[in-house]
């Protein structure tokens, strides 16, 4: 963006630019092009029945006509004021009513006067009807609210359901919640008998404040939607005569089977209704022609509400679109109420609106629903469900409770302790004779202190305790209650009760905070954190201790999060502080350090993580037994890095040694033990050991079995993907596919917002295809693992950069070489940030991009790129020699590669330093009498030849020659070129009998395959 | 007061409160030159804090972000509610965020592998049943399936009323079917402006077009 224009100039003009385009606009639509929200003006035209001229002001008895508000498929409706009263209103005149007979007229008033007492805050009250020019008229409240299509479509935008990809559980809540509402109201009206008939989002509005209204109860059958007396398909198969409620018809108002409409119509249109506020999409087709439209509300059977989910949307057809991978969004208990509401026959519908609301309020507390009521494995698998669920998420959660629980008794015992030495200071001062008012000053003061730091450690065991039972799923009232309801619940209720006492009300937020952790909710957890940092920051300063314990907090946190160098900091910062006030051996100080070189670990300065997790490894050991959890987890962590530096090898002993402590501690079939033995699976595999390997997760997956049933859990994901990786290494393509396919299926059902393990299964998959040269399939995977982790910003995955390095190859191997590159930059730039500048991610991406740059002959940026990559390897610290030989021989064979490119092109002069550098390299990286050498060698000679430098030339091809021929492996057209590099040189300077030895061997040298 | 100078003087963002208050006014009142004078002030503002990820940079502009925000200010002010000093500045940069959302979520959509839809997308007739379909607004006009040319008149007509950039967007991309970077040549825009004037083109189509069982609700 260079201009040489002021940035205020160019947003002149573009603001005069904008100000032009929408005055012309404007008057476009001046000109007779008259568009309104919501208006279907356009298809009043050439239709009979909708002309209705416009009224007088005061052509209705009584009241006084304002403005046109709406022309839609029944009527007009006014803006009015009733005479009388002064009231604003609605008055809505029908285009066509019933013959005006005087018995119609008399039932219509009838309708009218029943819907008049029909008060109910979510239905819009009638209050007169009349008649006018032999059209009905009817006089309501005005009520300011939108369709419930267009407030669903807002309520999507606002919680970003659509830009997801997911439906956050929220949507679906306050959509059912909405539907509750109108079922009631719809309810209410069937109790006096009134059937709605045309139920449709434009005759439910939802106001300000959320609440729905139900308008236009019973009249339908006075409009010409609904024919009393003809078959709907006949007046529909009539060009331009369209019926507005047709897609929300039930099968027996689409058949025209009037008599058969009752209550459990409307229930059929509520199950229309609720399906298209979910999803934005109908149950069936409703396009094409009429005829086809009854016969899918009539035969099809409805899609569940997962498949419409999925859908774009882009194009009509259903054929056409792609599926990405059938996500689902609303689970089992949703899509059966639907349906349910749904059936053809009325039988099987709900049999009221009453009904359908009050499942749908066992839907919202997570209680059984009527709907299945029929089947007891059903009611009870369900209780169980909710039980186990319960149960696996609060004992993880009382966890850290319990922990923070520990923790405040023992600053309560710390808090009594000092207060007893602040007694004691204090009568040992009132015996001395010296100072004794200074030094009772100070022990009164002391004994403060230790009251207040008492009184706050109580408090916050008072209320973890009061959370304690209220997470028991026997003490709560509400057994539904999810952990982050409880939470959220104490959040509200902490703001208040600890006000004054900001020391206990961080080491709250500091216990939430980690709550919110665990339960994955980071920014949340973030906001209790930071908050908890703050508060002791004012309080007790920066050196204090609970700063200290605060920043370790919030660094856990930033690690699980994926922001390493903040961790880092956060870390280094923290344990300073905590290790004045502990001693090394702390089980405080200890943890931080594993945390820490997990850290460092990730960032791959592998051998600092491993000097710490040594020194804690040490220290744990003499902790003692309540800490031997603390053991086994930095075992198992110095397993983690001690892979990383010499590999499954070495790390295999390690993870059989926190295998056996958990063994210890937490028994055989704990699944945290199951959860090891994976671990040492993944090890097994990498040293191709299979068959334990897979005895071992056949073991694992037992324990989860017994542990999880067959309720879907994040750690049934993990021991698929390693299943998965055990049958790739063994070449079992097919069942690696099948694992990690239900690993992933398994993932998405789990999570249904953008999560890691979902972004880590779509990564494994796709290079699995790419293994299975499926590079399309991989390539769509990794897109979407990429955007995944895209949308979990900025709680970024640390292996984005991977995955797009992943992208890089799938495309490289599939020949895409420009898109390779760019995805190998993005790699290159996200590992850089995120990872730092010379770690393993960034020396994979380096090569990846060189090796692209090759393939696109791009030699020069290959060669800078090749280099900068051994660099950073040098400067990570991490350049084992062998490594460093290869790495240094593919930069010979880059180079050589060059030079042939230049001499090819002429360029003899460039080429020449780059074919010495070739040979200087190979040189030091093969043994002596590698053909390779020679190679460059002559390839070098070959430059000083074109370049005149015969003199320096020749010893330089004489010596290839006599090093490729004495190789074993030499390609013989290397030979070739030799030979034929010599009989030039020798033609060149007139040497006949030199040139000619050399077109012998050339003759004999190999056969000519060119 | 009502304020219709086009060359309202340049003004900081704190100063003269009052003259704003009275600009704001006017420009929800409908005002499209107090409206003009509002941007003048707040743009310079806007621009800076607008920050385009360095991905993005080569086919989306700063400019095209605040071309498309300026439209949307003269289309939306009606429903400004005027607030606190920065209620104006937050409401501007909030449609300002909300574009460069929509380009950068556009791009990464192009980015990617097409999937079926971009492969398939339709032309005449088809594509402008697609186009209502994808607005959603077809849901409560099946009558579209007796008309279709009924709607590509009506389709036409909200094009007319529409500003230009966006009608341009929907005929070329929506309707003919070119591809964004064909787009983007024709208007003599970014690809990123592309997405975003075609984003916002659909919000008005929509509100244009929307679904006719729209009572006597949302005031016009």
């Amino acid at each position: 963006m260079t201009s040489p224009r002021l940035p205020s100039d160019r947003d002149d003009d573009l603001i005069r630019a904008a100000q032009a385009q929408i005055e012309s606009a404007r008057d476009a639509r001046a000109a007779g092009n008259r568009f309104s929200a919501g208006s279907d003006s356009t298809l009043d035209a050439g239709h009979p029945a909708r002309r209705l001229g416009k009224l007088q002001s005061d052509s209705l008895q009584g009241y006084e006509l304002l403005q046109e508000r709406h022309r839609g498929g029944q009527g007009v409706v006014y803006e009015a004021t009733q005479r009388a009263t002064k009231r604003r209103v609605a008055i809505k005149v029908l285009y066509d009513g019933p013959q005006t007979s005087g018995s119609d007229r008399r039932r219509f008033q009838r309708e009218v006067e029943i819907l008049s007492q029909l008060r109910h805050p979510n239905v819009v009250t009638v209050y007169d009807s009349g008649e006018s020019s032999g059209r009905f008229f009817y006089v309501m409240d005005l009520v300011q609210g939108e369709p419930v299509d267009r407030w669903a479509e807002k309520l999507r935008a606002r919680l970003g359901v659509e830009a997801s990809g997911s439906t956050p559980r929220d949507f679906v809540r306050d959509v059912v919640r909405l539907f509750i509402r109108i079922c009631d109201a719809v309810n209410a009206a069937h109790l006096r008998g009134v059937i709605h008939r045309d139920l449709k989002p434009g005759n439910i509005l939802v106001d300000g404040a959320g609440e729905p209204r139900v308008l236009d109860f019973g009249l339908a059958k006075f409009t010409q939607d609904v024919p009393d007396d003809s078959s709907l398909v006949d007046a529909m198969t009539q060009p331009g005569q369209f019926v507005g409620s047709l897609p929300w018809s039930s099968p027996e108002q689409a058949q025209g089977a009037i008599a058969a409409v009752d209550i459990r119509t409307d229930v059929y249109a509520l199950g229309v209704l609720l399906f298209h506020t979910l999803t934005g999409r109908f149950p069936y087709r409703v396009n094409g022609r009429a005829g086809d439209i009854v016969s899918e509300i009539c035969n099809s059977v409805p899609r569940p509400l997962n498949e419409a989910f999925t859908d774009t949307g882009r194009i009509a057809s259903d054929s056409r679109r792609t599926r990405r991978g059938g996500q689902r969004r609303f689970d089992d208990d949703l899509e059966t109420i639907v349906q349910r509401c749904l059936a053809k026959e009325r039988e099987r519908r709900y049999q009221s609106a009453g009904d359908l609301g009050r499942d749908l309020q066992h839907y919202l507390a997570g209680e059984a629903i009527e709907a299945r009521r029929d089947s007891v494995g059903y009611v009870f698998s369900k209780q169980l469900r909710r039980y186990r669920l319960q149960l696996a998420v609060a004992t993880g959660f009382m966890l850290v409770l319990a922990t923070g629980l520990a923790t405040s008794i023992a600053a309560w015992r710390t808090a009594s302790e000092q207060r007893d030495l602040a007694r004691n200071a204090e009568t040992k001062a009132r015996a001395a004779s010296e100072n004794a008012a200074a030094e009772r000053d100070r022990a009164q003061q002391s004994e403060k202190t230790a009251a207040r730091q008492q009184r706050e450690a109580e408090s916050v065991a008072e209320l973890l305790k009061s959370l304690l039972m209220a997470a028991s799923p026997l003490e709560s009232k509400r057994p539904d209650m999810t952990v982050r309801e409880m939470l959220d619940r104490f959040d509200e209720r902490l703001g208040n009760t600890l006000e004054g006492q900001p020391a206990a009300e961080a080491k709250l937020r500091e216990i939430i905070g980690q709550a919110y952790n665990s339960l994955g909710i980071f920014d949340q957890a973030a906001w209790h954190l930071r908050r908890a940092i703050e508060l002791r920051r004012d309080g007790q300063g920066e050196n204090s201790l609970g700063f200290g314990l605060s920043l370790i907090a919030l660094a856990h946190l930033e690690k699980e999060t994926a922001n390493y160098v903040d961790a880092r900091g956060l870390f280094e910062r923290g344990l300073a502080i905590l290790l004045n006030n502990f001693p090394e051996s702390d089980d405080r100080v200890i943890q931080a350090k594993c945390g820490l070189a997990t850290v460092l670990r990730i960032q791959g300065h592998y051998e600092q993580a491993r000097e710490l997790l040594t020194q804690c490894i040490e220290l744990a050991r003499g902790l003692g037994e309540v800490y031997r959890w603390q053991l086994g987890s930095a075992i198992h962590e110095l397993a983690s890095v001690t892979e990383n530096i010499d590999g499954p090898k070495a790390s295999e002993p390690l993870l059989r040694e926190s295998l056996e402590i958990y063994q210890q501690v937490l028994g055989d079939d704990h699944p945290e033990t199951a959860l090891v033995r994976v671990d040492l699976a993944d090890s097994l595999r990498q040293m191709g050991q299979f068959d334990e390997a897979l005895r071992l997760i056949a073991e694992a997956r037992r324990v989860f079995g017994v542990s999880y049933g067959d309720q879907p859990h994040p750690r049934l994901g993990y021991v698929l993907t390693v299943e998965s990786l055990v049958f790739r290494e063994r070449r079992d393509y097919e069942a690696s596919e099948r694992a990690g396919r239900e690993a992933l299926a398994l993932r998405r059902q789990l999570y249904s917002s953008p999560h890691r393990d979902t972004v880590s299964s779509l990564n494994n998959l796709a290079t699995l295809l790419t293994d299975m040269r499926r590079y399309d399939e991989s390539a769509a995977l990794l897109h979407e693992a990429i955007d995944m982790a895209t949308a979990m910003q900025p709680y970024q995955d640390p292996k984005i950069g991977t995955m797009y390095n992943n992208l890089g190859r799938a495309l490289f191997f599939k020949g895409d070489h420009a898109e390779a590159l760019e995805a190998l930059r993005d790699a290159l730039e996200l590992d850089e940030q995120r990872l730092g500048p010379n770690t393993e991610a960034v020396i994979e991406d380096l090569k990846g991009i060189s090796f692209t740059l090759d393939a696109q002959g791009k030699f020069p940026e290959a060669i800078a790129t090749w280099r900068d990559m051994i660099e950073r390897r040098i400067a990570g610290g991490n350049a084992p020699a062998d490594k460093l030989i290869e790495n240094r021989q593919r930069l010979a064979e880059l180079l050589s590669k060059h030079a042939r490119a230049l001499l090819d092109g002429g360029q003899p002069e460039a080429a020449e330093p780059v074919a010495r550098e070739a040979l200087e390299t190979r040189r030091a990286t093969y043994p002596s009498d590698a053909w390779r050498i020679f190679s460059s060698q002559s390839t070098h000679g070959e430059a000083l030849l074109d370049l005149q430098r015969a003199g320096e030339a020749e010893p330089h091809l004489l010596e290839a020659m006599r090093g490729l021929q004495a190789a074993k492996d030499a390609p013989p057209q290397r030979i070739r070129d030799t030979a034929l590099l010599l009989v030039k040189l020798y033609e060149q300077r007139g040497d006949s009998s030199a040139a000619e030895k050399w077109r012998t061997t050339l003759e004999s040298a190999a056969p000519a395959d060119k | 007061m009502m304020i219709s100078r086009s060359n309202q003087p340049k003004m900081s963002n704190n100063e003269v409160p009052s003259d704003e208050d009275a600009l704001i006014r006017a420009a929800v009142a409908g005002d499209t030159a107090a409206l003009a004078a509002l941007l003048r002030t707040s743009g310079t503002r806007l621009r800076e804090q607008l920050s385009i990820d360095r991905r993005w940079q080569s086919v989306l502009e700063a400019d095209d972000v605040l071309q498309v925000t300026y439209l949307e200010a003269f289309l939306k002010v009606g429903s400004f509610v005027p607030g606190g000093s920065n209620a104006f500045y937050g409401w501007l940069r909030r449609i300002a965020e909300n574009n460069l959302r929509d380009a950068i979520k556009g791009l990464e959509a192009q980015k990617r592998p097409p999937p079926a839809l971009a492969m398939d997308v339709p032309v005449g007739d088809q594509s402008t049943v697609a186009l209502f379909d994808l607005l959603g607004v077809t849901s409560a006009t099946p009558s579209r399936a007796a008309a279709v040319t009924e709607m590509k008149s009506s389709l036409d007509r909200a094009l007319e009323s529409l500003p230009h950039d966006y009608a341009e967007v929907i005929r070329a991309y929506d309707l003919e079917g070119l591809p964004v970077a064909d787009v983007a040549a024709q208007l003599g825009r970014s690809p990123g402006a592309v997405h975003m004037l075609r984003a916002r083109a659909h919000e008005q189509l929509r509100a244009l077009l929307g679904p006719s069982g729209n009572f006597f609700s949302t005031p016009a």
